[in-house]
């Protein structure tokens, strides 16, 4: 199944940053096997799926939209 | 007339109750910008080596910014600053929610309080009157209650800055608490007890008037620019809080464990922002102004920490209160949360010495018998939440725990200050300098002692950038090159924030000090006002920080410095492996950045250029 990606410009500490496109993924993944696949350590990042906050263990769905964000340590 | 301020600030004399109000020359407002560089200028003026921070010479110093109750992105923002009874020397504390915001639509951009009322008082500002109001029945109450009250007397639109039960107490860790259950904190260097120690239980205000600004649609049009970047790259402290990064911080090697002795911990986990935003948030707290939102409004509904509601932990409580004591019960963590602000006391100073005390524990340099039979060991959440009351309380080994690390170590004596983590007497923060090599210089130097807030730096090693000073990229953060001279620009960028009260977190929604410089023409309505005079009234707020602590309380290179255990112990995690932070190299490189002498006293030369050789003329 195929999900939509998006991962924020902003996240410096990845080299995917900036990436958009479609991931092929077996049916059954998680977030944490999405971040895997594209290379990002998933404590480094959270995930948006269909504009909701979601989790490294949250279901995909073919055709979600993922938005991948670095995460802010700390003010 | 100028844009941003309101142009009165209330001087209170809490000894003889009489109210007076000042204003201050534009030329004056140009040099030290507001907030924190007016309140400087103030403390400067008005306390000395003579004053002591309990005494009723001692000034407690409110003061707004000029963007604090217009629409630039979080100004919603005051400052408070005293001497510190922690440090003993010059201690302020910067803090969003509502109340700076209203104290502007009262009128007034600030109050001075000073001397001492014969019995407990609240002031009441309400639309521009003042009046110093009987506080008997406020007296013992937590500052949830207090502000539940005076809103039960005064209306809801009451807002309130408060102490609890400790800052009466005078303990010397004693916050400054404000809007009530939203919990917004002046936690840092223990101002609570100089409120407590003029009998001043809270400060109350209600204001609708409006602050007016220099050019209203001009403002509007600017920020159009600004505020989508700024959402879009804060994304994370909107929809994780500041404890978003928590298990990216334990893998950098940079939040405390086990009282700073140690690296890896995989029960981290368990205390995480995402854990938070999964479990117990409630809703996203913005202060006035923000578009960003990393507040938390939590709410526990079973188990033996239901009723917990409100402010939720931020990243810093967690790691205090947390890592540091080995505790993984984010709502163990929750509930010490809640009391420490109603008891009104630092979270980090707290959690600290909990953390130094669980380590004494263990050392068997306290047992038992001091604690009143709570074992505490490491990750015992019970004890941690017990050992909260007794500081707060004042109570047991609470006394001599809420005197600060620093104190309680000297006056336990043997192995203790081994074991106590502080700068300057303040505890420090849950950034660890061997993580990211800037906070070395940064807690060694910056005013208040230990403080990530004042250092900045480690935004730069975070991925914040700032292409008006060359920073284009994240900077190396185990690196410790040309760190003493980004720490001297972050220092100064703090300072800028602080004064004009802009939320540091903006920094990472990309503001650049150009967009500062727009909203201070819009604003303000200084249409000349460039980048490099913004840079150096930063520049000198911060040098006349220093210089009423090297005149008034005898500070030098000896007590810029970090705790052996940083300085000397390496963390031994997958982050930071064997690295020390080599604090002379950049402590040299700094010093020379600032123009100071290698005594670390600004120079003859420094002075005259930031035009601060009149500093001993008043401010009015
Ligand atoms: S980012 Fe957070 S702390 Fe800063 S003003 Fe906004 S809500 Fe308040």
């Amino acid at each position: 199944m195929l999900v939509e990606v998006k991962v924020h410009s902003s996240f410096i500490h990845s080299p995917m940053a900036g990436f958009k496109g479609k991931k092929a993924i077996v049916p059954g993944s998680r977030g944490e096997d999405l971040v895997k696949i594209l290379g990002i350590d998933k404590d480094y990042c959270f995930l948006m799926i269909n504009g909701k906050l979601a989790y490294m263990d949250s279901l995909l769905k073919d055709g979600d939209k993922v938005e991948i964000y670095p995460v802010i340590i700390g003010g | 007339m100028l844009g941003g301020y309101r142009g009165k600030v209330l001087n209170i004399d809490l000894t003889t109750g009489h109210i007076e109000i000042e204003s201050y020359p534009e030329e004056m407002l140009r040099k030290y910008l507001g907030a924190s560089g007016i309140a400087t200028k103030i403390l400067y003026d008005r306390t000395d080596e003579n004053t002591h921070p309990l005494g009723p010479e001692n000034h407690l110093i409110y003061m707004a910014g000029p963007f604090t109750g217009t629409r630039v992105p979080s100004s919603g923002r005051h400052e408070i600053t005293a001497k510190s009874p922690l440090t003993g020397i010059f201690g302020e504390g910067d803090v969003g929610g509502t109340w700076g915001v209203n104290l502007k639509r009262a009128g007034y951009d600030g109050i001075i309080v000073h001397g001492k009322a014969q019995k407990p008082v609240y002031i009441l500002v309400e639309e521009g009157q003042v009046s110093i109001l009987d506080a008997q029945h406020l007296w013992g109450l937590d500052t949830i209650e207090v502000d539940e009250k005076l809103k039960e007397i005064h209306g809801p639109n009451t807002v309130t800055s408060c102490i609890g039960p400790a800052g009466e107490k005078q303990v010397l860790i004693a916050s400054i608490m404000h809007d009530g259950r939203d919990a917004r904190a002046v936690g840092r260097a223990g101002l609570g007890a100089v409120m407590g120690s003029k009998n001043l239980k809270a400060i109350a205000v209600i204001g609708s008037g409006k602050v007016e600004v220099a050019d209203e649609v001009g403002l509007m049009e600017c920020l159009k620019k600004s505020l989508p970047k700024i959402v879009a790259n804060t994304q994370s402290l909107k929809q994780l809080g500041t404890a978003g990064g928590t298990l990216m911080a334990e893998k950098w090697g940079d939040i405390p464990i086990r009282n700073w002795s140690r690296g890896d911990w995989e029960p981290i986990k368990n205390i995480s922002g995402e854990r938070m935003a999964k479990t117990i948030l409630k809703k996203r707290y913005f202060c006035g102004s923000c578009p960003i939102g990393c507040g938390r409004d939590i709410e526990i509904k079973e188990g033996p920490y239901k009723g917990v509601s409100g402010a939720g932990p931020e990243y810093e409580t967690i790691g205090q209160l947390g890592s540091n004591c080995m505790v993984d019960d984010l709502e163990a963590i929750a509930y010490a949360n809640e009391l420490c602000n109603r008891l009104g006391i630092d979270t980090i100073s707290t959690g600290s010495a909990i953390a130094f005390a669980m380590e004494l524990y263990e050392h068997g340099l306290i047992d038992e018998r001091d604690t009143d039979g709570i074992k505490l060991e490491w990750g015992n959440a019970e004890a941690m939440i017990e050992m909260v009351k007794k500081i707060g309380n004042r109570e047991g080994i609470g006394e001599l725990l809420g005197k600060g690390v620093k104190r309680a170590s000297e006056e336990i004596g043997g192995l203790a200050p081994e074991f106590a983590v502080h700068v300057k007497g303040l505890e420090l923060p849950a950034h660890d300098p061997r993580a990211m090599s800037s906070l070395a210089v940064g807690y060694a130097t910056s005013n208040r002692g230990a403080c990530h807030l004042h250092a900045g730096g480690f935004y730069f090693e975070k991925g914040v950038t700032m292409p008006e000073l060359g920073y284009t990229e994240i900077q190396d953060r185990l690196s410790p090159e040309g760190k003493g001279e980004l720490t001297f620009h972050s220092q100064n960028i703090m300072c800028i924030l602080d004064s004009l009260k802009l939320c540091k977190m903006l920094l990472f929604g990309k503001v650049t000090l150009t967009d500062i410089v727009e909203w201070i023409k819009y604003t303000i309505g200084w249409d000349d006002f460039t980048v490099e005079e913004l840079l150096k009234a930063g520049e000198r707020i911060f040098n006349l920080q220093r210089l009423y602590n090297v005149e008034y309380c005898s500070i030098s290179r000896k007590d810029d410095t970090l705790p052996p255990r940083i300085l000397s112990q390496p963390r031994l995690d997958r982050g930071t492996g064997q690295h020390l932070p080599p604090l002379g190299r950049m402590l040299f490189e700094y010093y020379q950045k600032r123009g100071w002498t290698m005594e670390g006293i600004p120079s003859e030369e420094k002075i005259r250029e930031l035009g601060l050789e009149d500093r001993h003329i008043p401010l009015i």
